[in-house]
């Protein structure tokens, strides 16, 4: 059994008045624990509202979502769903809770009811894990928004979530808080076999996944390995997508004639091809 | 401008009074206030005084800090003091036209300066030395009791933490505003009282659009993150009452059982 199981899934907003609109339509996918899987889509092709039903903040109209062998649809399990899931959104500054870092990080665990001892220790980890100690005291709005976004990973990490969702995480980011969140969470993918669902336009961040996601107009158009996916540029653009510099500059290169292997996917992928037509 | 700004007046610090907990504090704190209702007396008030000072020493609160909280209130301490200067019959001290300064209108308007005095400072002693999250679990706590009756204590407690989380937060954006607006020509200077109050619509509008905006981003957050009331909830800071506590319990209770007697006899 994979560790998210998504059956023909179909969400509709407001269903049944004048505004009804699909937003999902017929998904399937299985995620497997410990997976790293980007999920790619211009503005407005439903990436976030099928976010939202992995850890049920919305419930499908039509179809199921598994977590685990959970129901999202069932309200006894909600809660340890959303404990397994946990989900870090776009904006830094709405996210936070509590005024002092170590308090926000407690949220999570002070709703499951956990004891106060056992709190402390799972805050003291897990601002360990995104390396935040030094910052327990500090108020949100004097940290950074990589730091606000680490310490509401922290927060996710406190619940003892085994899969983290990033909702556009980095969107608002400046690129060195970007490299801070993503390097914090490719560690935790890494070290702690954490399943990673990144939703994202950044198609650096893409091409690191073990899978990707390509949704457009509600449909899940198009599933497998960064390569496969980055291998035909063209649709991807027409998709309003990008594809990683490398990937494109190889692809340019190819189409002169140079002979390049096709899983390019990053700079030195491309630089050790490179070098390899050249030397030889 | 705006970026200075101090919520509540927290003094950090690691004194006696810091340490104590914050229910025990308030309550004692209610205790006293009443007391100096209670006793009206130039003998009490110099005690008062003298252990209001006390507790200063012991917060290690910069004097200087406390006494400037009565800034705002000198107006309100100097037209008591003055009404009661004039409204008191009994013997003449000084007369103006028509109105008499007696030996009573002095020694109350000085009680009722006093009193006054005293209230503002013990308070702001209380939120001097307790940091707005713990006075925030506090009347939380003490509140409990009144659930029953259908008081959201939970509830409230919440939406003063999260209204202390987004205080800077929303300063910080309003500022933003303010920028945005004024680079396209409005004016917030210059002008009579009411076209600068017409010329603010421009700045609450999108303040509280998108204080709205951040109200709906919060409760996803909060519901992704299993929060469902106050309901089984438990805290990281537990309350517990210390040593510290008790025998600050102790020494009130005496010093209060020693006024009461005193001003009775």
């Amino acid at each position: 059994m994979a560790f998210i199981e998504v059956n023909n899934l179909t969400h509709i907003y407001g269903k049944g008045t004048e505004q009804e609109f699909c937003a999902l339509k017929d998904v399937s996918f299985t995620i497997e624990e410990g997976e790293f899987v980007a999920i790619l889509g211009a503005n407005g092709s439903g990436k976030s509202t099928l976010a939202r039903h992995l850890n049920g903040l919305l419930q499908p109209t039509e179809g199921e979502c598994m977590i685990n062998g959970l129901d999202t649809k069932k309200p006894e399990d909600i809660w340890a769903i959303r404990r397994q899931v946990g989900m870090v959104f776009q904006n830094p500054d709405n996210q936070l809770i509590a005024g002092v870092v170590e308090d926000d990080v407690a949220f999570g665990p002070e709703n499951l009811g956990m004891e106060p001892e056992k709190i402390r220790q799972q805050v003291t980890e897990a601002l360990r894990a995104v390396g935040m100690e030094e910052f327990r005291k500090f108020a949100p709005h004097l940290l950074s928004g990589g730091q606000k976004q680490r310490a509401a990973i922290a927060g996710a990490l406190a619940m003892d979530t085994r899969c983290l969702i990033l909702d556009e995480s980095t969107a608002m980011l400046d690129p060195q808080g970007r490299r801070e969140v993503m390097g914090t969470v490719e560690h935790l993918h890494e070290e702690r076999g954490l399943t990673l669902i990144c939703i994202t336009h950044f198609m650096e961040e893409a091409a690191k996944a073990d899978k990707i996601l390509v949704m457009e107009k509600g449909q899940l158009v198009q599933q497998g390995r960064p390569q496969e996916i980055f291998a035909d540029a063209p649709r991807l653009h027409k998709l309003g997508l990008d594809v990683p510099l490398a990937v494109e500059l190889a692809w340019n290169l190819r189409k002169d004639g140079l002979s390049l292997p096709q899983d390019i996917l990053r700079n030195d992928d491309l630089v050790a091809a490179l070098e390899a037509c050249y030397v030889h | 401008m705006l970026n200075n700004i101090m919520i509540g007046q927290y003094f950090p610090g690691d004194s006696f009074l810091h340490r104590m907990d914050a229910r025990v504090k308030i309550l004692l704190l209610l205790i006293l206030l009443i007391e100096v209702f209670a006793f009206t007396s130039a003998p009490v008030y110099l005690i008062m005084t003298v252990l209001t000072f006390l507790m200063i020493m012991i917060s290690k609160v910069p004097m200087r800090m406390v006494l400037r909280s009565l800034k705002p209130l000198w107006w309100i301490i100097l037209f008591t003091f003055v009404l009661h200067l004039f409204s008191h019959p009994g013997r003449e001290l000084y007369r103006i036209w028509q109105f008499v300064i007696t030996q009573e209108g002095v020694e109350q308007g000085a009680l009722i300066s006093v009193r006054l005095m005293l209230l503002i400072i013990l308070s702001t002693l209380l939120t001097f030395t307790t940091s707005p999250l713990k006075l925030t679990d506090a009347l939380e706590s003490l509140l409990s009791p009144f659930k029953r009756l259908g008081l959201p204590a939970h509830e409230l407690a919440m939406m003063m933490t999260i209204a202390l989380r987004f205080i800077p937060t929303l300063i910080s954006e309003t500022d933003k505003i303010m920028k945005a607006q004024q680079s396209r020509g409005a004016d917030f200077v210059t002008g009579s009282i009411m076209s600068r109050l017409k010329n603010m619509v421009p700045i609450l509008v999108p303040l509280f659009l998108s204080a709205f905006r951040r109200a709906d981003d919060l409760a996803l957050a909060m519901e992704a993150r299993c929060y469902r009331g106050g309901e089984g909830r438990t805290r990281m800071k537990e309350m517990k009452l210390g040593r510290l506590d008790y025998v600050a319990i102790g020494v009130f209770a005496l010093f209060s059982a020693g006024l009461g007697v005193s001003y009775a006899l």
